[in-house]
């Protein structure tokens, strides 16, 4: 079931497709990315299931030749089984100059390749399921992957390479303590972008700077800091009243990527530190991903992924996500450009807190261009 | 009682055979396509790899130079492009670049309804690159690359 409010997007979205199709010249890029997903898993209180990935649909547009549009929205099932209606991505961009280009909406932050590249539609990534500590807000995710504010990007060829640069000003994200520091799994609080408005006068700020050259190779290295803002009220039981710091967050990171005829390297790196009422804390989480193309249109994936996080850090107790490794092996077959099946074979090791548990993903992601 | 019609000889309609034959063997109505850009682009020459790559999307830069493409909404010059430089058909182009507009917010290329309108872009503005009927360029443009379109047999 689609809520009201949830209508009056759709029909906006609707709106916009209608208005940008009708450019004489340079027609709206519209697509729909979907995934259908087969998960079992040996993990307690799990069962086998059908599971419908997101819907996404996104609208790109030229209005001309120096402004760019961009509409990414995604419909998915929420905790309660209902379907929901977000914007997950809407920005105008204003090109200057090839160096500098800038733009006001709601952007994927700049930490990384991933995040900056893979989005919602699972077709276009290599794996059924994205590095675990990458998770989106609303699948309990630890990372700020969503900006809400200004991004000014460019790029420079610099003789060996393009430099590409990306810098984020933006609402700092929140979190409500008021269901105490180790809440049950169904009252683990989200990351909140604040789309309604930041709670405080402290801006989050990231930035990622990368050189890509023609040789296939990509580095980066990104940054990122904000003050995590209490959404929860003292009289609910939070930690500190609203609008108050939870914890200063400091994001280091860099990545590297190799992509070659039949076989590439993708690896990222976060450090991750906390600073707040309850003391300094510290996390790192990276990941190391290598693909194989076996023969025409078979890929065969490998990546480890690891957080290694204090387990006294309120932030990770709040949302629930204990130091751990996955091992994950996909074999995937491109049917064509638009269609992808994936098998996917996730182990879950090295928790502290989590039994180890392996999890089967059968996926079959697909685009309607 | 259930009419049974006659299948026509191999299976196919003769009338339709014919068309798509006709339309097969036909001549191109255009002779070769040329790659244009404007006098004031800094690069002087294009192999068939760069031109693909750009098209797709794949690269944006040519000897460090950013370039821009714009693509043809007419059916058959667009065709042969996609055949004969991009190797691909118009709607795994259209995947491809939904993608690229998916991941990084690159809308795709403008699509031209003509060599004129092609050739009043490119002058528009330098570091811009389209592709025309050879026969067609003229004025303050350069030519890239040719694609040699071979002339088709004449039906027996």
């Amino acid at each position: 079931m689609i809520r009201q409010p949830n209508r009056a997007l759709c029909i906006l979205l609707l709106l916009i497709a209608a208005t940008l199709t009708a450019a004489p010249v340079t027609g709206a890029d519209i697509g729909l990315f979907g995934d259908v997903t087969f998960v079992d898993s040996d993990a307690p209180d799990a069962s086998s299931t059908f599971v419908l990935g997101v819907l996404d649909v996104y609208v790109t547009q030229e209005i001309n030749d120096r402004m760019t549009g961009f509409v990414e929205l995604v419909f998915a099932a929420d905790d309660g089984g209902e379907f929901e209606a977000e914007v997950e991505r809407l920005w105008i961009r204003y090109e200057v100059a090839n160096a500098f280009q800038i733009a006001a909406g709601r952007f994927h932050t700049p930490i990384g390749y991933w995040n900056r590249t893979y989005h919602h539609g699972s077709l276009i990534q290599d794996t059924a399921a994205r590095p675990f500590f990458l998770d989106f807000e609303d699948d309990h995710g630890v990372l700020p992957t969503h900006v809400i504010g200004l991004m000014a990007s460019g790029d420079a060829w610099a003789g060996v390479g393009t430099f590409h640069y990306e810098l984020t000003v933006g609402n700092g994200q929140s979190l409500d303590s008021s269901g105490g520091l180790d809440p049950a799994p169904a009252d683990r609080p989200e990351l909140d972008p604040t789309n309604l408005g930041d709670l405080n006068n402290d801006k989050s700020v990231a930035s990622r700077l990368s050189l890509r050259n023609d040789r296939g190779w990509q580095i980066g290295a990104f940054g990122l800091t904000q003050a995590i803002a209490e959404s929860g009220a003292l009289d609910r039981g939070s930690l500190v009243a609203t609008g108050e710091t939870l914890a200063d967050q400091t994001l280091l990171g860099f990545d590297v990527r190799y992509e070659g005829k039949r076989y590439g390297l993708l690896s990222e790196y976060f450090r991750i530190d906390h600073d707040g009422p309850a003391g300094g804390h510290d996390a790192t989480a990276f990941y190391i991903q290598a693909w194989f193309d076996p023969a025409e249109k078979w890929r065969l994936v490998y990546r480890f992924a690891s957080l290694d996080s204090d387990e006294r850090d309120p932030y990770f107790r709040l949302l629930g996500l204990p130091a751990q490794d996955h091992h994950v092996m996909t074999l995937g077959y491109r049917m064509d450009e638009v269609s992808v099946v994936r098998l996917e074979v996730d182990r879950l090791a090295g928790s502290p807190t989590l039994a180890d548990a392996t999890t089967i993903r059968a996926q079959w992601a697909f685009l309607i261009p | 009682m259930t009419s049974v019609r006659a299948r026509p000889p191999f299976g196919c309609k003769l009338p339709a055979t014919i068309l798509a034959l006709a339309v097969l063997l036909a001549p191109p109505l255009y002779g070769d396509v040329a790659v244009v850009t404007a006098e004031a682009t800094p690069i002087d020459a294009l192999d068939e790899a760069q031109a693909k790559a750009l098209w797709l999307g794949t690269i944006e830069r040519v000897e460090g130079v950013k370039l821009a493409v714009a693509d043809r909404s007419d059916a058959e010059i667009r065709t042969e492009f996609y055949s004969r430089v991009l190797d691909k058909t118009r709607g795994q182009v259209k995947a491809i670049r939904a993608k690229r507009a998916f991941q990084h917010g690159i809308a795709p290329p403008p699509e031209l309804p003509s060599d004129e309108s092609v050739l009043t872009w490119i002058r528009a503005r330098p570091h811009r690159l389209g592709y025309v009927d050879a026969e067609s360029v003229e004025g303050p443009v350069k030519v890239l690359l040719i694609i040699q379109v071979p002339e088709r047999s004449e039906p027996p």
